[in-house]
C-alpha cells in the first residue's frame, strides 16, 4: 500500500515541481491560488449535476486559467485572480449548503489524502502528467525565456501570447490531477515550495530546474513517510514538511 | 548611398495604438555600419520605432530588412523581469536552439564579460547587463543593434566603456545600430546619420548644422535648454 501511495506520491511530486518551477519563475504564484481555489466552485457545481467532480474540473479549470490569462491590459492577471477566486470559492459554498451535500466529499477536496486516491485517478494522472511532462520538453526553450521577460522573447520572435496561454491550460490541468493528493487548499503551497527552496540554494537555468525537482520529490516522500508513520493527513504533512525544508535552507543558505 | 549595403528600410510607417497616433509617416534608412540616433522627447514614439521594427507592435508602412540581418534588441532595462535565477550564460543563449560555445566565449569576449558568465543577472551592474544583451544579439547572428536609451541608467565610466564598444563593433564588424537618446553630444559624436521625432519626423539626415537649437525646440518644444559638452 505505502509503495504504491510513495509511487503516485514521486509521480505528483515530479508533475507538480515542474509547473512550480514556471509558476514561481513567471511570477504567477497567485495564478496557481487562484486556480486552484476556484476549483472549489467547479467541485460543488458537479456535485450538483451529480458528474464526476475530476472530469468535470479537466474542463472548467482550464477555463478559469484562460479567464486569468486574458484579463484587460489595464488590469493586471492579479486583479482578475482575486475576483474569481472568491467569487467561485462563494459559489461553491452557496451551491453546496442549498443542495446539502455530504461534507466529508467536499472535504477530501478542500483537504486532499493520497491514501483515498483510486485506479481511476491514478490514470487520469499518468495522462495528464504526460501531457504536461511533453509539453514542457516541447516548449522549455519558450518557456523559460517568457519566463526571464516576455519583452525580450517578443522581441526574439518568441509566440508569447501562445505561451502564455498554454501554460495556464496546462497549470490548470495539472492542479486538478493533483487535488485529490494535496487537497485545493494545500495544493498552492506545492506549486511554490519546490522552486522557492530551489531558488534559495541554485543558479542556473538547468541546475535550478533539477533541484526544484528534487526538492519537490522530497517533501513529498518525506511528507508521505511522516504521514503513514504517524497517522497524520498526507497533504497536511507533505507541506509541513516543505515549509521546514524552506526554513533550513532559508537559515543556512549563504549571505 | 552608393557602395554601402542597405540593410533596413522603413518607408511610411505608422503606428496607432488604442486609437492615439503614436507614429506617423516615419521614413528612413540604414546601411550596413552605420549608427542611427533616434532623438525626441519622452512619449514621441522613440521606443515604439524599435518596437515596429522588431513586430512587437502592429503597425502600417514598410519595414525591409535586407536578407539574414535579424535585429538584436537591447532593451532601456527589463521591467519585467521574473524571478529565474539565470546567470549571465543562461540569457546569452536564452531562446536560441542552435549555438556553440565558441560563439558564446567569442561574443563575450569581445563584450569583455568573460568573467562574468556564471554570475546571476539580476546581480550584474546596468552596464554588464547590457553588455550581456549585446551578447546575446551577437550570439544570435544580429547584425543590427536596436538599443533603447542605452546609456540612461549607466554611471560616467559604464557610458564611455559602452560608446567605446559600440565603435570598435562598427568599425571591425560593421555592425549597425538605431540608438535611441537623448544626448545631442552622443549623437554628434558617434552616430552617423539622425532621426528627430515627435510623432512626426522632423530631421532625418547627417548630424551636421541642420541639428541646431531650433530644430531641437522645434521638436521638444519651445523651453528646452541645450547644454553642448565633448564626447
Amino acid at each position: 500500500m505505502i509503495t504504491e501511495v510513495l509511487i503516485y506520491g514521486i509521480l505528483v511530486s515530479i508533475v507538480s515541481g515542474i509547473l512550480s518551477y514556471f509558476v514561481v519563475s513567471r511570477n504567477v504564484e497567485f495564478a496557481g491560488v487562484g486556480i486552484s481555489h476556484a476549483a472549489f466552485g467547479g467541485v460543488a457545481i458537479a456535485m450538483v449535476l451529480g458528474i464526476n467532480p475530476v472530469w468535470f474540473l479537466l474542463v472548467f479549470t482550464p477555463i478559469v486559467g484562460i479567464l486569468i490569462a486574458s484579463s484587460p491590459r489595464n488590469l493586471s492577471e492579479n486583479t482578475a485572480i482575486g475576483i474569481l477566486f472568491p467569487f467561485f470559492m462563494s459559489l461553491g459554498i452557496i451551491l453546496i449548503y442549498l443542495s446539502q451535500q455530504n461534507l466529508s466529499l467536499v472535504w477530501s477536496y478542500l483537504f486532499g489524502n493520497i491514501f483515498l486516491v483510486g485506479r481511476g485517478d491514478f490514470f487520469l494522472f499518468l495522462l495528464v502528467g504526460t501531457l504536461v511532462v511533453l509539453y514542457v520538453l516541447l516548449f522549455f526553450r519558450q518557456l523559460v525565456f517568457t519566463s526571464f521577460s516576455r519583452e525580450l522573447a517578443r522581441a526574439y520572435g518568441v509566440n508569447t501570447t501562445f505561451i502564455n496561454y498554454s501554460f495556464m491550460v496546462i497549470l490548470s490541468l495539472g492542479i486538478v490531477v493533483s487535488i485529490k493528493m494535496l487537497g485545493i487548499v494545500l495544493l498552492s503551497a506545492f506549486l511554490v515550495l519546490p522552486a522557492s527552496i530551489s531558488f534559495l540554494v541554485s543558479r542556473g537555468v538547468l541546475r535550478s530546474f533539477l533541484f526544484t525537482l528534487v526538492f519537490s520529490v522530497l517533501m513529498s516522500v518525506l511528507g508521505i513517510l511522516a504521514s503513514y508513520w504517524m497517522d497524520l493527513p498526507s497533504g497536511a504533512s507533505i507541506v509541513v514538511v516543505g515549509t521546514l525544508i524552506y526554513l533550513i535552507f532559508y537559515l543556512i543558505r549563504r549571505p | 548611398m552608393a557602395g554601402k549595403k542597405l540593410i533596413l528600410r522603413v518607408k511610411d510607417l505608422s503606428v496607432v495604438l488604442d486609437g492615439r497616433k503614436i507614429l506617423e509617416n516615419i521614413s528612413f534608412e540604414l546601411y550596413e555600419g552605420e549608427i542611427l540616433a533616434v532623438l525626441g522627447p519622452n512619449g514621441a514614439g522613440k521606443s515604439t520605432l524599435l518596437k515596429a521594427i522588431l513586430g512587437m507592435v502592429p503597425y502600417t508602412g514598410e519595414v525591409y530588412l535586407a536578407p539574414g540581418y535579424r535585429p538584436g534588441y537591447i532593451p532601456q532595462a527589463l521591467v519585467d523581469m521574473g524571478k529565474l535565477p539565470a546567470t549571465a550564460r543562461d540569457v546569452i543563449t536564452m531562446g536560441f536552439r542552435n549555438y556553440s560555445k565558441e560563439k558564446v566565449m567569442e561574443a563575450a569576449r569581445k563584450l569583455d564579460i568573460e568573467s562574468h558568465l556564471d554570475n546571476l543577472f539580476v546581480n550584474l551592474s546596468g552596464g554588464l547587463k547590457q553588455r550581456t544583451l549585446i551578447a546575446k544579439a551577437l550570439v544570435y547572428g544580429s547584425r543590427i543593434l536596436l538599443l533603447d536609451e542605452p546609456t540612461s541608467n549607466l554611471d560616467i565610466q559604464s557610458q564611455k566603456r559602452f560608446y567605446s564598444i559600440l565603435k570598435d563593433l562598427k568599425e571591425k564588424e560593421k555592425i549597425s545600430a538605431i540608438m535611441v537618446s537623448h544626448d545631442l553630444g552622443v549623437v554628434t559624436s558617434y552616430a552617423d546619420r539622425v532621426l528627430c521625432l515627435n510623432v512626426r519626423m522632423f530631421y532625418h539626415g547627417k548630424p551636421g548644422k541642420e541639428l541646431n537649437i531650433d530644430l531641437i525646440r522645434k521638436v521638444y518644444g519651445h523651453d528646452v535648454g541645450v547644454i553642448i559638452h565633448d564626447h
